[in-house]
């Protein structure tokens, strides 16, 4: 509710459903028929499905932020990572790792792709399914963080459902810890 | 000993501290010669197979404890191997963990070693070292010990974003049962006053937060939401978090569910308008553990429902099950342009009908009817369809 018609048509159009056009203009002459708050609360289907789609999104970056798994570079000062992204939104994500890390050069490979961020540009280049090979800093640290995550499990509370509706199955291979 | 090994004790021995992710004012490092950010929504970076998200390095400074608390696994009288953490080596693991985006920030607790000045200066020096020497400007939540002094509240205020202290029992008759050597005044509330002070003075970004062991010491629901309560009012407390009692011998666990009726009614209290007295209690004091605090308030004050959505006031329509403070806002928005006619119309802006359809009218049309006999036991007269 806090976002406007038009923050919301610009966090759609990221979206990869190939419908999305069609869904905002029917949205559009909703908000003009019978008002923006009738669009903006999710009222009507369309709506709902509009609104939907901004969630999916945004979700989509903050499980970036969450489930990326960053390795320094051997004496670069170079983190990178791998993930996928289904929406139009590696912009967001590099903001938020350069904002997080402004003395790193962050490189995400989101296939078939590999983002370089430098500064405030952001950099783009073709790879498939290449494999990259980084001189990656192999230290203790993944290693700790291996037992720090099968120690803050407490199994008299085992909940799978849970932890299967909080890690959706095709984020798995990227973080160390599940896969 | 291994940072790895003391990692594996100390982590362990923190995973029944109770921590939101982090929250605060949005900040980054950005244009500037610092590392970390802190974002407005929650990172959870993993989860664990109980559901419960990793987010904070959560770790104890020492588990060495000259104290002997009945519920605590770091008690003195347990025997097992003991460990501590140096302020350097701690703040560097934190650092490289954040680095590796496993990390969201860092939640800082300890037994106590020798006296609590002693264990809150060491606690304070390992974040004063991510603060000044990492220049670590992300999210530091801090546990004060008890009867932590007000100078080094003031100073660990300065350098955290969130401060916290575990009260554990709702008054001082229930924590002597399990913990003799803590005065629950002195020991605990006085150190809350002291953050609610740098809190006031604007030096607590966070605010301040507090843990109940439940079951523990047999207290009652009741006696649990009335503390919470007056530390919500009295000492602007932002946040109490419960958690399960578990057994160290063979005693019966309390029910989980006890547990989260109670972070549902702690919900209601925060942001739905609910009162103290709105609760009702079971004749032992606990709530009700087949129906959640809100249904059972309304099966109770039927004089009050249904209401007409078109028309009843934002508060009222907090107070309809199924209806959240979201779906209440969009509610109440949309309805100053459109008049609803329709369920499937809230089903779509998030009402969830199924369980407040029997207490609603939609231009003067039912809603909905009970789909079960509802007994709330001794206290509810059971009403049917």
């Amino acid at each position: 509710m806090s976002r406007s018609l038009s923050e919301s048509i610009a966090l759609a159009l990221r979206h990869n459903d190939p419908n999305k056009e069609f869904i905002i203009e029917r949205v559009l002459k909703q908000a003009k028929e019978k008002g923006l708050s009738y669009v903006l609360c999710k009222v009507s289907p369309e709506a709902k499905l509009f609104g939907n789609m901004c969630r999916q999104v945004l979700n989509e970056v903050h499980r970036a932020r969450m489930f990326i798994r960053l390795n320094e570079v051997k004496e670069r000062k170079v983190l990178y990572g791998e993930f996928l992204l289904e929406h139009d939104t590696i912009d967001m994500v590099m903001r938020h790792y350069t904002g997080r890390f402004p003395q790193h050069t962050i490189m995400l490979i989101i296939r078939p792709y590999v983002y370089i961020s430098r500064g405030k540009e952001i950099f783009k280049e073709e790879i498939g399914d290449r494999e990259i090979n980084l001189p990656v800093v192999h230290d203790e640290f993944k290693q700790y963080w291996l037992d720090f995550y099968k120690n803050q499990y407490i199994p008299e509370r085992r909940n799978m459902k849970l932890f299967q509706k909080n890690v959706p199955k095709k984020y798995w291979k990227y973080m160390c810890e599940i896969c | 000993m291994e940072t790895e090994k003391k990692l594996e004790i100390l982590g362990a021995a923190a995973k029944y501290d109770v921590c939101a992710s982090t929250c605060g004012p949005v900040i980054n490092s950005r244009g500037r010669d610092t590392i970390g950010s802190v974002t407005r929504s929650g990172i959870c970076h993993s989860f664990t197979q109980d559901g419960r998200c990793v987010s904070l390095l959560k770790v104890l400074l020492t588990n060495t404890c000259k104290n002997n608390c009945q519920y605590c696994v770091n008690r003195r009288s347990n025997d097992f191997q003991r460990t501590e953490f140096e302020s350097e080596e701690l703040a560097h693991l934190f650092i490289e963990m954040y680095k590796r985006n496993y990390v969201e920030g860092l939640f800082l607790s300890s037994g106590v070693k020798n006296s609590t000045a002693h264990t809150m200066q060491k606690m304070i020096e390992t974040v004063e070292i991510l603060r000044f020497k990492y220049r670590y400007i992300g999210y530091i939540h801090l546990k004060m010990l008890p009867g932590t002094s007000e100078d080094l509240v003031n100073r660990a205020a300065e350098l955290s974003d969130r401060l916290s202290i575990n009260l554990e029992c709702p008054n001082p008759d229930r924590l002597q049962l399990i913990a003799k050597e803590k005065d629950f005044k002195k020991d605990l509330i006085k150190p809350i006053t002291h953050a609610q002070h740098a809190l006031r003075a604007g030096k607590l970004k966070s605010g301040i937060t507090t843990q109940f062991v439940v079951g523990a010491a047999k207290e009652s629901d009741s006696e649990i939401l009335f503390t919470s309560n007056w530390l919500y009012k009295q000492r602007d407390l932002r946040r109490a978090y419960f958690s399960a009692y578990i057994p160290l011998d063979t005693e019966t666990p309390p029910p989980l569910i006890r547990e989260h009726r109670l972070y549902q009614s702690d919900f209601l209290m925060r942001f739905y308008g609910f009162e103290l007295k709105d609760f009702i209690f079971e004749a032992n004091g606990n709530l009700n553990l087949k129906y959640d605090p809100k249904f059972v308030y309304a099966v109770k004050n039927r004089d009050k429902f249904p209401v007409e959505i078109n028309k009843a006031p934002f508060e009222n329509l907090l107070k309809v099950p199924g209806i959240g403070p979201t779906a209440a806002r969009r509610i109440y928005r949309a309805r100053k342009e459109y008049r609803f006619t329709q369920n499937s119309e809230l089903k779509n802006l998030g009402v969830v009908m199924k369980r407040a359809a029997p207490f609603l009218l939609i231009n003067g049309r039912k809603a909905g009817e009970f789909y079960e006999q509802i007994s709330l036991g001794e206290h509810c007269a059971g009403f049917a369809a």
